[in-house]
């Protein structure tokens, strides 16, 4: 019975199971291949279980989904959706793809931490939202650019802009309003040095990297660059200037991308060359695992040197190797193995290797906080107040006394 | 409800259940069947096309449009075709040279190749259709641009209209 097996699915899908791929076949309406189809009998959202990966950025859009509205399994919607005022909050959500947002976020908030200078906890916010502001408008401006592309590929077709819940005017308005309030914050609460570099990225984000998806494999690297500005924009936002510390900071940001996106994209190879997207992966797959081997080697031997170019002190060193070692351990088996079980455990280990990588930096980090650089200051010119001290409260001494009647006796 | 409806399909079955936030189309219309644009009462987004993977959207065509609401729609409407036309060639050829390949180079018994073996065949595709694709590419910008403009100029218009009243 179809129907039977229709409520089958519902509830399981109700209960957050995947395993919605035989039942489903049985469901098709038409001869159409594609598992999207379900979105005709079933809810929009919904998993594609061979791909695990992609389930990660689905699951935070099926939970969001709001609670006292009844599943809408309409064929056709309205556009753009009549509930936008009651989920205000998803969709910016989902227009500023909250989960990489918080990520780079989190760059730019461990940047301003570990940089030498006096923490101040109101710029340190400001700075964090700024740059969230900024990625959100970033993200927005990609969303809108790449409707017809999302659409190709599993792993984006649910987005808002594919799917005609917002329309494009929304997500460049959106993007409008959280890029000029970000820069803004940026510019008159943290300083106009990481203003710049937020509107820098932003312009490289969106009109650079993102036409150049399609047009050469370079794009990564560039991508990697738009990726290790964050943590400089925090770094700048509380010393003023780059620093050697900025530096290392935006060279393991720099490297650390490589590991993550190229054991990504491995298992989207498929859809990238479907959509058109030119990738590593798809045209160069040997380049891709070297790539990724290498900069786990950068990685290591950037952290190893962190002492010795005093932005942290020499324990990080012995404290972040076996993290590190295991990172390219993963990179190591997905150069050796190429397929997509590694391939994933190299992308999921990415995730957690960046936060705890930089919560050892902060943990280790050579000048704790805004007292020691100050105490330094205070002790080096208390040395000099005092010395000038003791040279005026000294009597003129006998040879200068000498000296005057001297020259007195010389005129006389 | 849903046991009466059972030998009709299930769509229709799951419809009906719905039909009172549903105020655009009736009950009795095949769910295939795309929405009037006179009868509904703003733009109504389908499913996705099973070879382009895009919706087709159906605008709302009012008695009272303006010249330049019009222009908003036709546009709107033109640029859909377009993309609709290109994706579905565009993926009818991808997979059928994928069947090609997997014809001519599917060892005897297996019925699958290695990853590695198919990004042969990616590599090749996407290489191949690299002029297509920038060329979709910057007609693509250009529309998308041109449509936001014109989105922009109509909705301030409708403010206006609204400010006036």
């Amino acid at each position: 019975m179809t129907y039977l097996k229709l409520i089958c699915c519902t509830v399981c899908f109700k209960n957050g199971l995947h395993s919605l791929s035989t039942k489903s076949v049985l469901l098709k309406i038409s001869n159409a291949q594609y598992k999207q189809h379900l979105a005709k009998i079933s809810t929009s959202h919904f998993y594609n279980s061979n791909l695990p990966l992609t389930s990660q950025s689905q699951s935070v859009v099926a939970k969001k989904k709001p609670k006292n509205v009844p599943q809408d399994t309409r064929v056709w919607k309205e556009t753009p959706t009549h509930d936008i005022k009651n989920n205000l909050v998803q969709y910016c959500m989902m227009l500023s793809k909250f989960r990489l947002t918080s990520l780079v976020v989190m760059t730019s908030m461990a940047g301003y931490a570990l940089a030498p200078a006096p923490f101040d906890f109101s710029t340190f916010a400001l700075c964090a939202v700024g740059t969230g502001l900024v990625s959100s408008a970033a993200n927005s401006i990609n969303q809108y650019h790449e409707v017809p592309f999302d659409a190709q590929m599993s792993r984006t077709k649910n987005r808002v802009l594919v799917k005609g819940l917002l329309e494009p005017l929304h997500a460049i308005g959106f993007a409008a309003a959280t890029s000029v309030t970000g820069l803004s914050i940026l510019y008159f609460g943290v300083n106009p040095l990481t203003a710049a570099l937020g509107a820098t990225n932003l312009v490289l984000y969106t009109s650079i990297y993102t036409p150049m998806k399609r047009m050469s494999i370079l794009n990564t690297w560039l991508g990697s660059v738009v990726g290790a500005i964050p943590p400089l924009m925090g770094w700048v936002g509380c010393t003023g200037s780059f620093d050697m510390g900025a530096l290392v900071l935006g060279v393991i940001l720099y490297s650390w991308q490589f590991p993550h996106f190229n054991a990504l994209s491995w298992n989207l190879r498929p859809d990238y060359s479907r959509a058109g997207y030119r990738m590593m992966a798809v045209t160069d797959p040997a380049l891709c695992r070297r790539v990724a081997l290498r900069h786990t080697g950068v990685i290591t031997a950037t952290c190893l040197a962190a002492p010795y170019l005093g932005v942290t002190n020499i324990w990080f060193a012995a404290e972040s190797l076996p993290l590190n070692i295991y990172f390219a351990y993963l990179a190591w088996q997905f150069y050796q193995k190429s397929d997509s079980g590694s391939s994933r455990k190299l992308f999921r280990f990415s995730l957690l290797h960046l936060p705890a990588l930089m919560l050892l930096m902060l943990v280790n980090k050579k000048y704790w906080s805004s007292t020691d650089t100050q105490e330094n200051e205070i002790k080096m010119s208390d040395i000099k107040v005092t010395d000038s001290k003791r040279i005026t409260v000294l009597p003129r001494g006998p040879v200068v006394a000498a000296q005057e009647s001297d020259s007195e006796g010389n005129k006389c | 409800m849903l046991l009466t409806y059972r030998n009709n399909g299930v769509q229709r079955g799951i419809y009906t259940l719905y039909s009172v936030r549903n105020t655009s189309t009736t009950p009795e219309n095949k769910f295939q069947q795309p929405p009037n644009p006179t009868k509904i009462s703003c733009d109504m987004v389908g499913p996705p096309d099973p070879v382009s993977n895009l919706r087709k959207i159906i605008f709302k065509k009012a008695a009272t449009e303006t010249q330049l609401e019009k222009k908003y729609r036709e546009l709107r409407t033109e640029v859909q075709e377009w993309n609709q036309t290109f994706w579905t060639l565009h993926n009818s050829r991808f997979f059928k040279e994928r069947e090609n390949y997997l014809k001519n180079n599917l060892p005897e018994g297996k019925s699958n190749l290695t990853a590695d073996e198919m990004s042969v065949f990616y590599k090749a595709f996407l290489d191949k259709n690299w002029k297509i694709h920038i060329n979709y590419n910057i007609e693509w910008y250009k529309k998308n641009v041109t449509l936001l403009g014109l989105a922009i100029k109509v909705k301030f218009r409708q403010l206006f209209r609204i400010k006036d009243k």
